[in-house]
């Protein structure tokens, strides 16, 4: 067995010609073989697949004949495409679902963290709407939103609140925020569970102390809880946005498939759904996967980089 | 304790024994297509060239499993006609046909007949896939004239049909509440025939009651469409120099009334994202006095609420001003390289012979393409209590003099969903009717133009 | 934490206690909000016509009695005749083997004239029996279980493989293939679809086999991501002692570091057997043969276009999804005791 001495000098001498030494050559090929059934399972079934769309946005192609190259055009159409920015103004104003969630969980969570009888029914019930499918979701909020007596206006109208039914689904103004109402349904039980692990993690004697401090609940949450969620905050912050901006079962289901009235519920997945499979311009719609992608990309390391940036203050 | 419920829960589901099914007694009985002679399978073989050890596949809509049965039967009685194929058949959920049909194609392996609704045909025509029924049946016009000819041509491309009429919704008819009808005082003879009236007659309702005359179903685009309107009010669709011609001030004049009926609150808001089944729904919980409504869909108010449909008529529906009338059509397709063609069209044709198709219309509401079916007593029978057998005598009529005015477009996915904005855009009130029309019109002729 | 009240017990139990039904209120509110529309659902499910709960200028109807109970045909006969009892060996085909009974009039006599009577409905198991006769529901049941069951498998044994050099070793390429990875989750899938059938059906066969349901997803970059994150959160020293021992790199992963993210990989079990459930499109586009199909592609057959009226789709919602409750019920304790110690880095 070679001691320790003799591989350094070895690795300093093998660096020192450029090339790896034994060891990190060793490390490689084990790092290498860890990864390789995972890399396997991804490149045939993900990576691939990610090329062609690739390709496929420089043809024209129709599912039905061969693609045929077209270079750049479907970019070009792209950048003067009007709905296509439109949609993109709309992703991102689906983000604002992000933060609600965020700060609707962690207050679940630490609701469902005291040991109250019953608690854990509570939370069963908090994570229904995470195990419901998405045919469910679609004929249940169907009924919720429904005018005059789906849940919703039913219940106001009985209780005398209201005279004129809300035009959740039929009001284009309306439709993107109770699209997005659905959305923070669906995500508070599954990322209440996550609040509520890392709850769980915290110490109790942080709290002792605060309290002996004399600070109040309020205060010992703002500078207890808060500071210790943070890296589930950061963790929950990017995949939930990232989530957000891809958002497209819910609008799918909940406008039946249109996009919405007067293409209110459109964001930029939901348009390049409608150009693919719709009118089947897949090369259009690998185009816009590219570009949004991309803005994606940029948004989530930036994202990141503010989030765990304030960590290390 | 938990974890031993659910185990117990786990296992109950996996060791219960499916239910047998129910048996259907009645007609099926004396029904020749249920109890062939053999007399009955020789004169149902009248495709030539059939391919010895011929496999098919052969897709349906959403038909299972209420007709399983039926279509069952007809796989068993193909088979008996021709002994040397073979028959595969798969239903699917009508929402994700579209969908299979196309990844079928892209991997190359589609099925060899397949029941697609003629709003589909469209681009896998324009792609070259499918077979061309006017010339696979040119050499059998006496089978070709067995079809309703508005059955026939209700989507063609380029002139020419790509598929063989299997059922049809005779969808223009109007079914009625009679309670409600006699809650307000009006008689059928005071229901609506043409769109005018049925403005009149919604502001009565409205203006005597707290209900909705009717809703209609403007939700996503299959459902009550701008081009139909419009056609079925003889707007032309073309101009004389080949542009798009459908703004006309009388078009305008079609659109305003549909605008006013949403803005005068004379339907439903709902009614803008509905489609046929929600209609439906409110129909059957008595919200609204009449419906737009192909018989068969009666059935659903059937299972929705017998109540309402134990109180339910059945009138001539609303047509424009061409007087004429459409038919809901279901179709049959082939690939234009389906391996075994002669099988292919053999199957297609069986499932669409007279005996099959009389024998389909006694399962349910629906009505044969084939004219010849109407030959079966069947269709001169009212049943008391049953208001869709009030349509049957009424349906041959229908059926023969049914016009097929629609047409399809190149891009037609894109100028459909350019219809649609321009429908909706005048029902919200963003556009006036005769601005989102020749909106419509500029987009529709740059469309068709790409498309060459 | 348990404290004896001392000098003035009455007033602080009070206070204790007003504290607590505060919570309960907060709690109650966001359960209704979670939980209504699925209720609704579960009252759907046993209506007998009318799917309408709330009706015009009359009381919602949200409070059920016994009504119509029993199983097999005939209900529509024993709507008829009051009353339906025909053993399975007496049954021949216009009456076919069932038992309904009506226990609707014993109630509707107990509530008549009570202030309740607006608010109740009978109910049914009409629409139960319909679903499980209409769709196989055991079997699509087993299937999506098996399924579900060897994606979890694969998935935890390729991300904790794939995971741990990308969090601890240093090797070249690391940083690249990271990005690469991440990059996928950011990617809108439904495009990826298109290429992966062409190559699941021509290249592989994967038509109508439980393998071509699983193999494309038994990997995920997120459950790489994931425990890439946990495994971060073991101390370096750790590896660094056992490797100064002899160990190989397999050795310290299976011995060592396996143990320690077993918390990390019950998340990941859990994520993936809900989202393996749930999924819908893959398993329509490659399964034709009917006996393997899973749970959603099976219950979506319930909204066909001549029937599945809103009641029996009500019932396949509620046999879809409360196993899936009741599963939660009882492993949450362990789920989130995972969770913990992944979400700790």
């Amino acid at each position: 067995m070679v001691t320790s001495t003799e591989s350094v000098t070895q690795n300093s001498t093998a660096r020192r010609r450029g090339g790896m030494s034994a060891m990190e050559r060793r490390r490689t090929i084990t790092a290498y073989v860890f990864l390789a059934p995972a890399f396997a399972i991804l490149i045939l079934f993900l990576f691939i697949p990610l090329v062609q769309v690739v390709y496929y946005s420089f043809t024209d192609y129709d599912m039905l004949r061969s693609p045929h190259w077209v270079g750049l055009e479907n970019y070009q159409n792209l950048m003067h495409d009007d709905l296509f920015w439109t949609s993109l103004k709309r992703s991102f104003i689906y983000l604002s679902v992000t933060p609600v969630l965020i700060v609707l969980s962690i207050a679940l969570a630490i609701i469902v963290n005291r040991p109250l009888r019953g608690v854990n029914v509570f939370r069963a019930l908090y994570y229904i709407p995470v195990v419901i499918s998405a045919v469910a979701i679609g004929m249940i909020f169907n009924f919720v939103f429904a005018e005059p007596a789906g849940l919703i206006n039913g219940l106001l109208r009985q209780l005398g609140l209201i005279d004129t039914p809300i035009h959740f689904l039929t009001d284009p103004d309306y439709v993107l925020p109770s699209i997005m109402a659905v959305t923070i349904w669906r995500g508070l039980g599954y990322y209440m569970v996550m609040f509520l692990a890392g709850l769980q993690a915290i110490p109790e004697e942080l709290y002792e102390a605060a309290a002996i401090d004399g600070a109040n609940k309020l205060q010992q949450h703002l500078h207890i809880t808060v500071p210790q969620l943070r890296p589930v905050i950061t963790f929950v912050a990017v995949i939930s946005s990232i989530s957000a901006l891809r958002a497209f079962d819910e609008i799918f289901i909940l406008t039946d498939g249109s996009g919405g009235l007067l293409d209110s519920g459109v964001t930029t997945m939901f348009y390049l759904y409608r150009q693919a499979f719709r009118f089947l311009n897949i090369g259009y719609a690998a185009s816009i996967a590219v570009v949004f992608t991309i803005i994606t990309m940029i948004f989530s390391l930036i994202n990141l980089r503010l989030l765990e940036g304030r960590a290390d203050d | 304790m938990k974890r031993l419920v659910i185990t117990l829960v786990v296992v109950a589901m996996l060791v219960l024994s499916a239910m047998p099914s129910f048996a259907q007694g009645g007609h099926r009985d004396t029904d020749p297509f249920w109890n062939p002679t053999p007399e009955l399978i020789e004169s149902w073989r009248v495709i030539d060239g059939v391919e010895e050890g011929a496999e098919l596949t052969f897709w349906t809509m959403s038909l299972s499993p209420t007709f399983d049965e039926y279509i069952q039967k007809i796989v068993e009685n193909f088979e008996l006609t021709y002994p040397e194929v073979n028959v595969t058949w798969e239903d699917q959920p009508w929402d994700a046909l579209q969908d299979k049909t196309r990844n079928a194609f892209a991997a190359g392996d589609p099925p060899d007949v397949i029941n697609l609704s003629p709003a589909w045909i469209g681009e896998f025509a324009e792609a070259g896939l499918l077979m061309d029924m006017d010339e696979a049946l040119a050499a059998y016009p006496e089978i070709r004239e067995q079809y309703s000819d508005g059955a026939w041509t209700t989507q063609t491309y380029e002139g020419v049909s790509y598929q063989i009429p299997w059922y049809l919704g005779l969808s223009n008819f109007l079914g009625y509440n009679k309670a409600l009808l006699e809650e307000l005082g009006l008689t059928p003879e005071d229901l609506p025939t043409t769109w005018p009236e049925l403005y009149e007659f919604s502001k009565l309702v409205r203006e005597n009651s707290d209900y909705y005359a009717t809703s209609l179903n403007f939700g996503s685009g299959i459902e009550l469409n701008l081009l139909p309107y419009l056609l079925y009010d003889d707007v032309p669709v073309y101009n004389e120099d080949g542009t798009v011609g459908l703004n006309t001030p009388e078009a305008a004049e079609a659109l305003q009334l549909w605008v006013n009926l949403v803005e005068e609150d004379l339907i439903p808001r709902e009614s803008l994202t509905d489609d046929h089944r929600q209609m439906v729904d409110r129909f059957s919980q008595g919200e609204t006095v009449i419906i737009r409504i192909a018989p068969h869909m009666l059935r659903l108010v059937e299972e929705n609420n017998p109540e309402v449909y134990a109180n339910v008529g059945v009138a001539p529906g609303i047509v424009g001003t061409s007087g004429a009338n459409g038919v809901d059509v279901q179709s049959l397709v082939i690939p234009k390289d389906a391996e075994y063609p002669n099988a292919a069209l053999a199957l297609a044709v069986f499932v669409t012979n007279p005996e099959a198709q009389a024998a389909f219309s006694k399962e349910v509401g629906i009505f044969p393409s084939n004219l010849l079916s109407y030959e079966d007593p069947f269709f001169q029978t009212v049943e008391e209590g049953n208001p869709i057998s009030s349509i049957r005598p009424l349906a041959y009529d229908y059926v023969v003099n049914a016009e097929n005015r629609v047409v399809s477009f190149p891009n037609d996915a894109e100028v459909q969903q350019a219809i649609v904005d321009a429908q909706n855009a005048a029902l919200l009130g963003e556009k006036t009717p005769q601005e989102a029309l020749d909106d419509l019109v500029a987009q529709m002729n740059e469309l068709i133009a790409a498309a060459e | 934490m348990i404290r004896r009240p001392t000098s003035k017990p009455l007033s602080f139990r009070a206070k204790r206690w007003l504290e607590n039904s505060g919570w309960y209120t907060v709690m109650i509110a966001f359960a209704l909000i979670t939980a209504l529309p699925f209720f609704w659902a579960g009252l759907m499910s046993v209506r007998e016509n009318s799917a309408s709960i709330f009706r015009k200028n009359k009381p919602p109807q949200i409070v059920p009695y016994p009504g119509w109970i029993g199983w097999g045909e005939g209900y529509k006969i024993a709507l008829k005749e009051g009353g339906y009892d025909v053993d399975s060996n007496e049954a021949t085909k216009d009456r076919p083997a069932g038992h309904w009974e009506n226990y609707g009039p014993r109630y509707e006599k107990k509530l008549q004239g009570t202030w309740l009577e607006p608010y109740t409905f009978p109910v049914t198991t009409q629409n139960y029996y319909k679903v499980w006769n209409d769709i196989n529901i055991p079997r699509y049941f087993a299937n999506s279980l098996v399924v579900s069951l060897a994606a979890v498998f694969l998935n935890v044994i390729t991300c904790s493989l794939a995971a741990y050099p990308l969090a601890k070793l240093h090797f070249r390429g690391r940083n690249l293939l990271f990005s690469l990875l991440l990059s996928t989750l950011v990617f809108p899938p439904q495009l990826l679809f298109i290429p992966l059938y062409v190559m699941a059906v021509k290249v592989f066969a994967f038509e109508n086999t439980f393998h071509g349901l699983v193999l494309p997803f038994a990997t995920s970059a997120l459950g790489i991501f994931l425990l890439r994150q946990i495994y971060q959160s073991i101390p370096d020293e750790l590896l660094e002692a056992a490797r100064l021992d002899g160990a190989s790199e397999f050795g310290i992963w299976r011995r060592i570091l396996l143990p320690l993210i077993r918390p990390g990989v019950a998340t990941l079990a859990i994520i993936v057997f809900v989202d393996s459930w749930n999924a819908f499109l893959w398993p329509l586009l490659m399964l034709s043969d009917r006996d393997m199909f899973t749970l959603p592609v099976g219950l979506a057959f319930l909204r066909g276009f001549f029937s599945g009226d809103l009641r029996t789709v009500a019932a396949g919602i509620m046999i879809a999804t409360i196993p899936m409750i009741l599963f939660f019920l009882a492993f949450q304790k362990q789920f989130i005791r995972g969770l913990s110690g992944a979400v700790k880095g």
